[in-house]
């Protein structure tokens, strides 16, 4: 909990160093803010509609930063190693454990709380944004209703598999957040676990170098790959291409 | 469900209070980073496109001022010809008209000169008869001897004019 409020900090005084003199012609800090916002925007905005990218933009560029701010920040030395444990016996360093139980500081997407709590606010906000996008009755359709522009009586048995088709859907989409929350918690904190057990059972702790230079980039990608779901995932429940798809035949 | 929960190490309190802290950190963001970046962004990109606009405008007006250029000279080309042909036309009628009007005074003067010369000619021959008249009358008297008078001077006179003319 601790080290979250320390990189919400740290993300907040990033962002007004960035963005505190803001000029047509940006300096150094204001450049960085600028790229990563307008790359994230972009990213939004060309797998979105306009109007839903206006919408989920700030929540899903808010999951890239905070994340890969995180992930990174976790591969600090001491995070995850300090804190409190069985005393190490044949160690000659003083206040030495064997594993710490209890870390002073931990990274946040290591911590299944942090993960589930941002699923679950993706899972809250990406239904309100498919009820706003669809309607009550426009979701049901959406969900439940027979696509590929079908008419005529064959409607009736399609009417039936997509319904049931419609069921696996809503587990589906009840599964979303479970997914992203568990393959971000997992690739972190197993990422977290194998640095500990190289910088343990090697020679110097040198065995954990090459799994350093590997979780940075895993850091990145878990970033991108949570955020980019999540942009398809609301994109699944807020276009109306196959709709499109069927009045054009 | 309690037991996997127990099992990931989620517990409500903290949950709860991760979900308030991602929240803070999404307000701070959007508050303090995506709304003045992309209002910038968006000042930014519509300068570039007025530059754009402003930059076409003028390559078309530059091509348009060449093209006015291009007539302008074209024009001036052809009216200067026109003047210079139209110059060499009067030019040309100016001297005509000149050398008549010099030929005409050489006749007038070269006329005017005969004229001249034949009274003053005229003038010197009456001169010259009246002359040897006076001098027959002169050299028939002194070859005489004898007085002559009015009437052999008026008949040697007339003789003498006469034979001259002849």
């Amino acid at each position: 909990m601790i080290y979250t409020w320390i990189i919400a900090a740290l993300i907040f005084a990033a962002v007004r160093l960035g963005t505190r003199n803001m000029n047509r012609i940006p300096a150094a800090g204001q450049n960085v803010v600028e790229a990563a916002v307008e790359g994230l925007e972009k990213l939004t905005s060309g797998l979105l509609e306009p109007k839903v990218a206006r919408w989920v933009f700030p929540l899903v560029a808010t999951f890239f930063l905070f994340i890969v701010v995180s992930n990174l920040m976790g591969l600090l030395p001491g995070v995850g190693s300090i804190g409190w444990g069985h005393a190490a016996k044949d160690s000659a360093l003083p206040f030495a454990i064997e594993h710490a139980d209890v870390p002073l500081l931990r990274p946040p997407t290591a911590d299944a709380n942090m993960t589930v709590a941002m699923s679950a606010v993706f899972f809250v906000m990406s239904s309100f944004w498919a009820l706003r996008y669809n309607g009550p009755l426009g979701l049901v359709k959406h969900v439940f209703g027979v696509k590929g522009g079908m008419k005529g009586l064959i409607v009736i048995p399609l009417a039936l598999i997509f319904i049931f088709i419609g069921l696996i859907e809503v587990i589906s989409i009840c599964i979303r957040p479970v997914a992203l929350a568990m393959r971000l918690y997992g690739n972190i904190y197993g990422g977290e676990s194998v640095l500990t057990i190289m910088l343990t059972n090697s020679p110097l702790g040198l065995g954990a170098l090459p799994f350093y230079f590997l979780e940075l980039l895993v850091a990145v990608v878990q970033a991108l790959v949570f955020t980019l779901l999540s942009i398809a995932f609301i994109g699944t429940l807020c276009s109306h291409s196959e709709e499109e798809a069927a009045g054009h035949h | 469900m309690e037991h996997t929960l127990q099992t990931l190490g989620i517990q409500w309190p903290k949950l709860i209070a991760q979900v308030i802290n991602f929240a803070i950190v999404l307000f701070v963001l959007w508050r303090w980073a995506y709304k003045p970046v992309l209002s910038m962004l968006a000042v930014r990109r519509g300068l570039v496109e007025e530059s754009v606009t402003n930059a076409e405008k003028i390559k078309a007006d530059l091509a348009r001022t060449e093209e006015e250029r291009k007539k302008i000279l074209g024009d001036a080309g052809v009216q200067a010809s026109k003047i210079i042909e139209e110059t060499r036309k009067a030019a040309e009628a100016e001297l005509a008209k000149r050398s008549q009007e010099a030929l005409a005074t050489a006749n007038d003067i070269i006329a005017k000169a005969r004229q001249a010369n034949e009274a003053e000619l005229a003038r010197m021959k009456a001169e010259l008869r009246k002359e040897v008249g006076r001098l027959v009358v002169d050299t028939t008297a002194k070859v005489t001897g004898k007085i002559l008078t009015v009437e052999d001077h008026q008949r040697l006179a007339q003789e003498t004019t006469r034979q001259l003319a002849a």
